[in-house]
């Protein structure tokens, strides 16, 4: 083997690594779909209100929060299939259970114990979420995904503020706007990639 | 051109398609065998001979589970698969050097 060869040899390396982290793609469908369920129920609670609709709402989030794990852990094992795994994906992976896993239960039994106002969820959960999208785009060098973390936190900041049924409201555009959105573009992003790799 | 000892080269590494599957893996944690396939660009069974190879010389591990009762075969590389690859590539480098 001559230098030549052994450049040529170190360039097909590079490629195959730079080729490989490239197609370790996640589709956006988890973003997606908790985005819409929690804007189904803000606005399912800010409709019931506004119409002096009272019973326990807690029935709509257990319904709600369920379906969403059931999905997330069906979408995870999808994923697990088909792509490689790597320490990356792993970490975001847990990022995001693990944000998951508090919002659940300050949500579920915060509330059921009644340590926790109702109320205080939604900045809570915004906080954590903000944490999870920081550490993502970190971990993914997505600068974007980074910055969306300060529209949580200012969002939460705002919500700790507004105690009225408006805060559903806010709570539904921060979904829409800052999860539902993003990850619409990462699962077009993923679709763009799979296309060009079929 | 440089003069250059062929007994320092690792003959199992040093092929194009195994050497391709290890520095694929050495990108990931764990990858399964049509990926690899799709990636390296060749055939189920040439494949599997190559595999079969880096995993008789300890370089890689193979993984055979089921997902949703879906048969999945992933292989990764083992420490001495990443200690052979880092020493391939210091190989290189110092060729490139020369």
């Amino acid at each position: 083997m001559d230098e030549k060869t052994a450049l040529e040899e170190l360039k097909f390396i590079r490629k195959i690594i730079d080729e490989t982290r490239q197609s370790v793609v996640y589709n956006g469908k988890d973003y997606i779909f908790w985005g819409i369920l929690v804007i189904v129920g803000m606005m399912s609670m800010y409709i019931f209100i506004l119409n002096g609709i009272y019973f326990k709402y807690f029935y709509i989030w257990l319904v709600l929060i369920s379906i969403g794990w059931a999905f997330s852990i069906y979408n995870g094992r999808k994923q697990e299939a088909k792509f490689p795994s790597t320490f990356a994906g792993k970490l975001i992976g847990n990022v995001w259970g693990v944000s998951g896993i508090a919002i659940t239960i300050i949500g579920f039994v915060g509330t059921v114990s009644g340590t926790i106002n109702p109320m205080a969820i939604s900045p809570i959960a915004c906080i954590i979420m903000g944490g999870a999208y920081y550490l993502t785009g970190k971990l993914c060098e997505a600068n974007w995904m980074s910055k969306l973390a300060y529209g949580w936190w200012i969002g939460g900041i705002a919500l700790l503020f507004i105690k009225t049924i408006e805060s559903f409201l806010i709570m539904s555009l921060l979904m829409l706007f800052f999860q539902t959105i993003p990850g619409i573009i990462i699962y077009r992003r993923y679709k763009k990639e799979i296309m060009v790799k079929s | 051109m440089s003069e250059f000892d062929h007994q320092q080269i690792n003959d199992i590494i040093h092929s194009r398609i195994r050497l391709a599957v290890i520095a694929l893996l050495i990108s990931v944690e764990d990858a399964e065998f049509n990926f690899i396939k799709e990636k390296v660009n060749t055939t189920d069974g040439n494949l599997s001979v190559h595999i079969k190879k880096l995993e008789e010389a300890g370089y890689v591990s193979v993984k055979k589970e089921f997902i949703d009762r879906k048969p999945r075969t992933s292989y990764s590389l083992t420490k001495n698969g990443k200690k052979a690859f880092e020493i391939y590539i210091d190989h290189l480098e110092t060729l490139t050097k020369k």
